[in-house]
């Protein structure tokens, strides 16, 4: 069953230059200007990322969305990084201060899984909410993890919020990025098409990127961007950048497959598609790794 | 038709090392939760059940691959799992969903009060168990909180579904953490005494680790399901999309989750042969899911055995669920449930409900799940006679 990109959104910089577009920390996002005066500053920085993306979605045309009734309605968070950001700052208050210093409304969010159910609780989304917190490849895993449940009949409706932020040191290596992207996705309907595709081999993120190349069977013309973060550089393009350049194609109308492959060895994909025939070039196949 | 065919079991937790000592564990129903050695957490309660043969929280008496505690004790779940099962399908076809909420937190804290140099990735158990068992299908984690193992079955049966993977291996898993105890503390959520779901004087939880895992396989229509075999027949999720940390007290959510899982497995609550609940020991939880199990049937008498595995290894987190889901397979290849653990007197509403001697099971085998951010989780099992 074929799955849609009807809405999207981003919480990135406004102002910010061309190249590199995510931010690698969160000094540009106020919480005031995002959410507004009250009632948001207690939370942790990937909550109000990821509610501050949320309440951005539109459609590509503009339009206006139609509801879907709160049941059938599943959110999925992907994020390598919040975790670590909120355990790295309630660690380090229990350290220094005890126990008791931990804040009422931060402490509970050593449960990474409060970041979508907050968002959760804005859209009204009774349906699945899941955290998808695989290393270096969440946000396109969640991706995957809303497509299937959509092709599966379990929702009608899918938000996925991609949310990566400083991680309290614990990147080895990868590229640190602050920002957050927010993709609704349906079954059928008119709109970039999406699909996915994973794999592993161990150490080894080339071949398991190349084995999702292939898994993804994208039309021949479709470019295929890969992003490698650490690969080589610890300053190269991460997952949030990947997941960006596919808000710009559904944006633009473009087609474009994106795998990000992690140094552990995997490797997720996903590709959407506007039409049968793509308007690319012939060889679309770029790195993003130097 | 079932999701999938449970092909095999692993487990590691406060009542065995295998899946044949968790048996035993459950018969024996021993409980002997420890003060933990972290001097760094100045919490009131410091209860740990920790995985049986070990000594403190941060030991190494179980060896083995895996580069932190929590990837240790996935690994071997996971591989006697798969020993478990047997051969499988292409390594390409296998995926791995592993459910953990604090992965690899406790190498991270170590580091932290300077005790290490460096700490795996957080959620980086999950390419330790791929790296151990050769798998080159999907691999992630969920984490889902004190639901992650069940959210981690549920999206391995999506992956076979959808025809990503013939064989998927589970794991839900969860070591000891600093920030999960403070913050548990924090809340004044923890019991003092130990964990003990349903008691009418509960006081909260109590804290355990250990993996279970489950090894999922494609069904194919007919001839799945010889006798013998325990198949995943249903898996419901919902959020409460309310409270944070609290359950709904009206359980509306919960109870969608039990009837998707039960009509995907084309069940009446009159097909439940047991029940292994959420059961915290927490105060609204153990009210919610009570009134939910009444409910469902106001007569003890009517009910399934209700089995609180909490209460005998503690609550252990993102990997409660999966170690739920092996309790539950092993009562339907048993045939039986052993005796609940005493943990005093019974709050009314459940007095009848969790038997204190052993019972056979007839029908499936229902797990429940849930987690702060009001995420719920039903899966149900079902044996073939």
């Amino acid at each position: 069953m074929s799955v849609t990109v009807v809405a999207h959104s981003v919480c990135l910089p406004e102002d910010a230059p061309e190249a590199p577009r995510i931010p690698s920390d969160g000094a540009w996002f106020d919480v005031r200007e995002h959410l507004g005066r009250r009632g948001y500053r207690q939370l942790p920085l990937p909550a109000q990322l990821a509610l501050a993306a949320v309440r951005r979605l539109s459609p590509p045309d503009g339009s206006t969305a139609e509801s879907t009734a709160g049941d059938r309605l599943g959110l999925w968070l992907g994020s390598s990084t919040a975790a670590s950001h909120c355990l790295a700052d309630l660690d380090g208050r229990i350290l220094s201060e005890g126990t008791e210093s931990l804040p009422p409304t931060g402490a509970p969010y050593f449960s990474v899984n409060l970041v979508p159910s907050r968002a959760a609780n804005d859209l009204g989304a009774t349906g699945p909410s899941v955290t998808v917190t695989s290393t270096g490849t969440a946000v396109l895993d969640a991706i995957a993890c809303a497509r299937r449940a959509l092709a599966l009949g379990r929702v009608d409706e899918a938000t996925v919020v991609a949310v990566e932020v400083p991680d309290g040191g614990q990147s080895r290596g990868r590229p640190t990025e602050c920002g957050a992207i927010a993709l609704q996705l349906r079954t059928g309907g008119a709109g970039g098409h999406v699909r996915t595709a994973s794999a592993f081999v161990a150490g080894d993120p080339a071949s398991a990127a190349r084995l999702v190349r292939a898994n993804l069977e994208p039309t021949a013309s479709v470019p295929v961007l890969v992003v490698e973060p650490g690969g080589s550089s610890s300053d190269g393009p991460g997952p949030l950048a990947g997941a960006l350049r596919l808000v710009d194609a559904v944006r633009d109308g473009d087609d474009l497959a994106v795998v990000v492959a992690d140094p552990s060895g995997a490797a997720t994909g996903v590709v959407v598609e506007h039409s049968p025939v793509s308007t690319h070039e012939s060889d679309p196949v770029r790195s993003m790794t130097p | 038709m079932p999701l999938a065919k449970v092909s095999g079991i692993g487990a590691v937790c406060h009542a065995g090392s295998t899946v044949a000592e968790v048996w035993d564990g459950m018969t024996d129903a021993v409980v002997a939760p420890v003060e933990i050695g972290d001097a760094h957490m100045d919490g009131p309660v410091r209860l740990i059940h920790l995985v049986a043969g070990s000594t403190s929280e941060r030991d190494r008496s179980f060896d083995g691959p895996g580069r932190s505690r929590a990837g240790r004790l996935a690994v071997r779940a996971a591989a006697e799992a798969v020993r478990d099962a047997g051969p499988g399908p292409r390594p390409g076809r296998t995926g791995l969903v592993v459910g953990s909420c604090m992965g690899n937190s406790g190498e991270s804290e170590r580091v932290r009060e300077g005790a290490a140099e460096e700490a795996p990735e957080l959620y980086g158990i999950a390419a330790d168990v791929a790296t151990e068992l050769g798998l080159q299908g999907p691999v992630l984690n969920v984490a889902n909180a004190c639901a992650a193992g069940a959210y981690a079955v549920g999206h391995a049966a999506d992956l076979i579904a959808t025809g990503e993977c013939d064989r998927v291996v589970v794991v839900g898993v969860e070591a000891y953490s600093r920030v999960a105890l403070g913050c548990f503390n924090q809340m004044a959520a923890l019991d003092p005494e130990r964990c003990r779901p349903f008691a009418v004087d509960r006081a909260g939880t109590a804290f355990g680790e250990g993996a279970g895992a489950l090894v999922l396989d494609r069904t194919d229509g007919a001839a799945a399901g010889a006798a013998g075999d325990v198949l995943l027949g249903g898996a419901g999720f919902s959020c409460d999309a309310g409270h944070a940390t609290a359950p709904a007290a009206d359980g509306v959510q919960a109870r969608r989750a039990f009837s998707v899982a039960l009509e995907e497995a084309g069940l009446a609550p009159e097909g439940i042969g047991l029940v292994v609940p959420h059961g915290t020991g927490t105060t609204l939880n153990d009210q919610v899911e009570a009134e939910l199990l009444r409910d469902l049937w106001p007569e003890p008498a009517d009910a399934p055995p209700v089995y609180s595995a909490k209460a005998l290894i503690g609550h252990t987190g993102g990997g409660a669920g999966a170690l739920a889901a092996v309790m539950a397979v092993l009562c339907l290849r048993e045939g039986k449930v052993p005796a609940n653990c005493d943990v005093g007197e019974l709050m009314p509403q459940m007095t009848g409900y969790l038997h204190d001697v052993p019972s056979p099971v007839a029908g499936a085998a229902v797990v429940n799940a849930y987690a702060f951010g009001g995420n719920n989780a039903t899966l149900v099992f079902q044996g073939v006679p």
